[in-house]
């Protein structure tokens, strides 16, 4: 045990002197998380999903409600609306049904959203919108879907304000509608002092319910009083809505992802390192010493494992800083995760050394599994994107484990117990993949 | 009792017989010499002793005791100087001796103790800072040695510790390793170079194709050659009759200027020089060239020894 610290310490002094070595190892980690951290979230500090997504509108209904969508997409940060095209000169004009769809074909923007002449369903309630795109980038289309659906439900009351209370009117009879909306008015009023009942009952309807119920803001505040209080009975939680109040959720549900992919190919430098010390015949000067092969695979596990954790953090603090992914209230458990996942990566890193001749068989080798892995494993695009039996298929990864334990600590928020399952599963895969290389080490070519 | 022992020491590489049969004995305090070409075996036997390698068959005793790798103590009477400079680069003088004395379990005042004791020998105790990346071959060969030397074993091996380096460094290298075997140490040197073995070396083996093929003394080993000796003369300083009285000893050659006198089998020293005498020539005239290793060597293999 003293021999593997002494050589652990060691490894740290050669690290420490290598300035290069220092830069990169916190560079990169910002590198890659400003590459990758401007995919998911666009200019970055929006606090949004992402403002560079465009998306092109036309309203070829005019109709003044069907313009309250619009508004609402337009008050989405993620969102570019894009609502004229370039016409003679400098001039720009309104869309008509042809050049928005001209615009996805040039590529000027991949999702166009149009709200037709008859955007009202005639036989029920509902609306009836086209959206056009170019599925090219899933992930963006992805959050475009959920943002014009959110868009969609905050304004329905409002798109559908004649046709509901039409509907339900139709549905009960004038008289029991009424006498409904009467009752209603009376029992709200004797709930509640301050409200009068001639006040209520007047602007009392369906859709006046559902609008209120809608919690849109600037409608709340310029409604009557009813809407104070009726606010105050529900309790509106955009989370319910929406996924979860992050400040970046794609980035978050994103990084764990790329954290594992970073940690995977920095251990294939590790596995280089092993070779570098054994051309260097420094392996025979300390076998010839009271030293042990175990000591050295030991020495370079802990030690790349230590340089694996430090190097997520900092992509994890990083991501904070450029992204505001919420990662301060969650450090300790993204350390105990990184510890573990940067375990199994450099299990990996030592199984791939333990079985190549050359460091150059080990890096070209370990390319090709990391970049296979991450992509069934989950670490490119969420895994529920897939098809179910490549879903299974990626659950034999390293990366799957490694994506579930980070989600776990930043996305569910589970404490570290509810992290048990999947960190064991690391545990697991580090202790197997170390057996199986000290077992190569014994009979393979690094030792002689 | 010889202090290390080999007997019967087999390994093969794949299909390539490193060591064939290996057997030698050396004697405590003594400097063995390992001489023999390229792929002869050296550094194999050497792995082997320092536990880096297993043999296939054959064993191999400590002072009597069987080695055994993980034995810590047997370990710690054995110090390696590799053939390849074995240091980290990046690591100054300083830090590798340290690095390596705890591995051997040494600290405190013993360490810092050895540490200077190490570079003394390595002649690098003002240049004990800068990284051995930035030393030259001669320093970082002296300090491969050095560090070989932290735990005080009892018996260095020093696999051709001279390999590119300046005759200044190697003279060097040579006081240390005559100092450190008039202080009992026992040394194993391996090398291609007769001239080093004869310098150093109480014992020789000449190791070829994985094979002990003759030990002893230089002057024993020397005996087993033909006796036939090389003579030479300046042309200028024999009349005509007694460069041709010469002829009567052996096979004469001459060039323009020197003559050449490859004696005879039957050829006496002794004769040769009463000879000399009788004529009145001065015996500094002639030069006997001695046989070399290289000539037991190509007896003994059919093959020079540097090819
Ligand atoms: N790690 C190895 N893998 C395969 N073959 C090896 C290995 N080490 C040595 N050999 C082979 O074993 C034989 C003996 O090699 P060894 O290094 O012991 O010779 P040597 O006497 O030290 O030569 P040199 O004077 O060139 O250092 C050679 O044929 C060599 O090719
Ligand atoms: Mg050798």
């Amino acid at each position: 045990m003293k021999a593997t610290l002494t050589l652990v310490r060691k490894d740290f002094t050669l690290f420490l002197k290598d300035k290069t070595a220092i830069l990169l190892t916190f560079l990169v980690p910002f590198f890659v998380i400003y590459i990758v951290g401007n995919i998911f979230s666009g200019a970055g500090d929006n606090g949004g999903l992402s403002s560079s997504i465009k998306l092109a509108v036309y309203n070829e209904s005019g109709d003044r409600n069907a313009q309250a969508l619009i508004d609402g997409l337009a008050a989405e940060k993620s969102i570019e609306l894009v609502q004229d095209t370039a016409g003679p000169g400098d001039t720009r004009i309104p869309f008509d049904r042809t050049s928005i769809r001209q615009g996805i074909v040039d590529h000027h923007y991949n999702f166009a959203l149009v709200i037709p002449e008859n955007y009202l369903k005639e036989d029920g309630i509902g609306l009836r919108l086209e959206f056009l795109s170019n599925p090219k980038n899933q992930i963006e289309a992805q959050i475009i879907n959920g943002l014009v659906q959110k868009a969609i439900f905050t304004k329905l009351p409002q798109l559908l304000s004649g046709q509901l209370d039409t509907y339900q009117r139709e549905l009960m009879g004038d008289q029991k509608y009424t006498e409904f909306m009467d009752g209603m008015a009376a029992l709200i009023a004797l709930s509640y002092e301050e409200v009068e009942y001639e006040d209520l009952r007047s602007n009392i309807s369906f859709a006046g319910l559902a609008k209120l119920l809608s919690g849109d803001d600037a409608d709340a505040e310029s409604a009557n009083g009813s809407s104070a209080f009726i606010e105050g009975i529900i309790d509106l939680d955009e989370d319910q809505v929406f996924g979860k109040e992050l400040k970046n959720p794609y980035l978050t549900r994103m990084i764990g992802g790329y954290a594992i992919m970073f940690l995977l190919f920095a251990t294939t430098g590790s596995a280089a390192s092993l070779f570098e010390e054994r051309n260097d015949g420094i392996f025979l000067r300390l076998l010839s010493m009271p030293v042990k092969r175990t000591h050295i695979l030991w020495s370079k596990f802990i030690f790349n494992t230590l340089l694996g954790v430090t190097q997520a953090l900092t992509l994890f603090i990083a991501s904070s800083f450029l992204f505001h992914v919420e990662v301060f209230p969650h450090l300790l458990n993204l350390f105990v995760v990184s510890l573990f996942a940067s375990a199994a990566c450099t299990a990996f890193g030592m199984l791939l050394a333990s079985l190549s001749r050359t460091p150059q068989q080990a890096q070209g080798f370990g390319t090709l599994l990391i970049i296979s892995m991450s992509a069934m494993g989950g670490a490119w695009f969420p895994l529920s994107m897939m098809p179910e039996p490549m879903q299974l298929i990626g659950k034999f990864t390293l990366v799957y484990w490694g994506v579930e334990s980070y989600l776990g600590a930043l996305w569910e928020e589970s404490g570290l117990l509810g992290l048990i399952p999947e960190l064991s599963v690391l545990a697991g895969i580090a202790i197997g993949l170390n057996l199986i290389s000290s077992w190569r080490f014994k009979t393979g070519d690094l030792f002689r | 009792m010889p202090i290390l022992q080999a007997n019967s020491l087999c390994k093969r590489f794949g299909s390539t017989p490193a060591l064939q049969d290996l057997s030698l004995e050396i004697q405590a305090g003594s400097c063995y010499g390992l001489l023999g070409p390229n792929g002869a075996g050296k550094s194999t036997f050497m792995s082997i002793v320092s536990g880096f390698l297993t043999p296939d068959s054959g064993t191999l005793s400590l002072a009597g005791k069987q080695l055994d790798p993980n034995d810590t103590a047997q370990k710690k009477k054995i110090g390696l100087s590799p053939q390849h400079i074995a240091l980290y680069k990046e690591l100054s003088a300083e830090q590798n001796l340290k690095l390596f004395g705890k591995l051997y379990g040494l600290s405190g005042k013993t360490l810092s103790q050895q540490i200077e004791y190490a570079l003394e020998v390595a002649q690098l105790a003002d240049r004990r800072k800068p990284p051995v990346k930035e030393y030259s071959g001669g320093m970082k060969r002296r300090l491969n040695i050095a560090a070989a030397l932290m735990h005080k074993p009892q018996v260095l091996l020093c696999d051709e510790p001279t390999v590119g380096v300046d005759p200044q460094s190697r003279n060097a290298i040579f006081d240390t390793l005559l100092q450190l075997k008039s202080e009992g140490m026992t040394i194993v040197y391996s090398t291609h170079y007769m001239e080093e073995a004869e310098r150093l070396c109480d014992q020789i083996a000449i190791i070829d194709a994985g094979t002990i093929l003759r030990t002893g003394t230089l002057d024993a080993l020397l005996q087993e050659l033909p006796r036939s000796n090389l003579i030479r003369a300046r042309a200028s300083q024999l009349s005509a009759q007694r460069q041709a009285d010469l002829a009567r000893f052996g096979a004469l050659s001459r060039d323009a200027a020197t003559l050449e006198l490859q004696t005879a089998p039957d050829f006496k020293l002794s004769s040769f020089f009463h000879w000399a005498e009788e004529h009145g020539l001065d015996p500094t005239h002639f030069q006997i060239a001695r046989p070399t290793l290289e000539n037991l060597f190509l007896h003994l293999t059919g093959k020079a020894l540097r090819e």
